[in-house]
């Protein structure tokens, strides 16, 4: 568990940080931003999606989890300063890359 | 800008989107998602097992590496199991398939329930290659009534009956014969129109009533319940795990949140006079 944890945040920030970057985040202060920004929202989901997934199966799991990671995400650039014109939408974009790409490294078609 | 910010999106969407389908157009492998991203290291399996835990029950994981409990089976519950996968310790697992899911047992936890592999492998030595000397196609493709089809023989349980056979030397023939304690011979099917391990009584084809073996049969003994008996092993394990993650969860969030805080939120005010 706390392996699949700290993998899971590795890979998040991994992927998320340098899609900031990328995105308009070009700043040392603002890619923090992002990191830290990872690390209170990415922990806390696993954790969850660990908890309830026995209970609730597939997407009625992730879904609202992803969507309240998201939201959260997009509200923290905004309230911290991000020189972002979309927060929400620049959050939604990260994170839907780093689902993307963490599906398809799970199911083993990149590495 | 936003065009090409909402076109990076939709793009990334799909790609993300068009995993799922590819990972579901197996159907007969299992709707779980440990098996879906394990399932290069699971080996196909196939058969009906006894639950049988130390203490009366078995206990049904979400994963074999999560250890989180998904189910509780009574001893002497019928499961299918369809593939394994071993652990890092070397711990055989089986994922249970059901109408309501799937879980993980440890396959030291179960006892398989005698089947038509089994028959055949105890009863190598009296098996004979299947003639047709005694014209037993012809006489079962002639007959009238339903023909009972066996799990094997003496079990005393059918998988269903034929009505019209259309076995033959050249497609649906019988690979193998037996011949009981009762002098009745029965025929092997490996594979008839979807049915697998179908045995044929050949001398009374059409009795649903025909002597049951009970040395074959006889349920195989199984722990018993005991009030008194101490946890299962992974119940401590699973518990800690669970708190030390939980408490590293915490943690993390309370100081991100509390650097978010100082560096950010402070400085942005800062900023802002």
């Amino acid at each position: 568990m706390i392996h699949a944890l700290l993998v899971s945040l590795a890979l998040t920030l991994a992927i998320e940080v340098p899609a900031a970057w990328l995105l308009g985040l070009r700043t040392r202060h603002m890619l923090g931003l992002a990191v830290l920004v990872n690390c209170l929202t990415n922990p806390l989901v696993v954790y969850l999606y660990w908890l309830l997934a026995p209970a609730v199966s597939g997407a009625a799991v992730w879904l609202p989890l992803e969507a309240a990671a998201v939201l959260a995400e997009g509200a923290l650039y905004r309230s911290c300063g991000a020189p972002l014109r979309h927060p929400f939408l620049f959050s939604l974009l990260l994170n839907a890359l780093s689902y993307g790409l963490g599906v398809l490294i799970q199911y083993g078609r990149i590495l | 800008m936003k065009k090409r910010f909402v076109s990076v999106f939709c793009a990334l969407m799909l790609g993300a989107l068009s995993a799922f389908p590819a990972a579901a157009d197996v159907i007969i492998e299992p709707d779980d998602s440990f098996y879906t991203s394990h399932w290069e290291e699971c080996d196909y399996l196939g058969n009906q097992y006894y639950a049988n835990g130390q203490t009366g029950t078995l206990t049904g994981y979400r994963s074999p590496e999560s250890k989180q409990e998904k189910k509780t089976f009574q001893n002497g519950e019928l499961l299918y199991i369809s593939f394994t996968y071993t652990d890092e310790t070397g711990t055989d697992w089986g994922v249970v398939e059901q109408n309501d899911g799937t879980c993980w047992v440890r396959l030291d936890e179960i006892v398989r329930k005698y089947d038509s592999e089994l028959f055949r492998e105890e009863h190598a030595d009296a098996l004979a290659p299947f003639d047709d000397q005694a014209g037993d196609y012809e006489r079962l493709r002639d007959l009238d009534g339903e023909i009972v089809v066996w799990t094997y023989p003496g079990s005393g349980e059918s998988s269903g009956t034929i009505t019209e056979f259309e076995g033959g030397p050249d497609s649906f023939g019988f690979s193998e014969c037996y011949t009981d304690e009762n002098g009745l011979r029965w025929g092997y099917i490996g594979y008839y129109y979807g049915w697998r391990d179908c045995w044929i009584c050949l001398d009374d084809p059409t009795n649903a009533a025909l002597p049951v073996n009970e040395t074959l049969t006889a349920m195989p003994v199984l722990h018993q319940a005991q009030p008194d008996a101490p946890e299962s092993e992974h119940k401590p394990e699973r518990s800690t795990e669970l708190l030390l993650a939980g408490g590293l969860v915490v943690a993390v969030v309370g100081m991100t949140a509390v650097l978010l805080v100082v560096f950010y939120r402070r400085k942005n005010s800062e900023d802002l006079h």
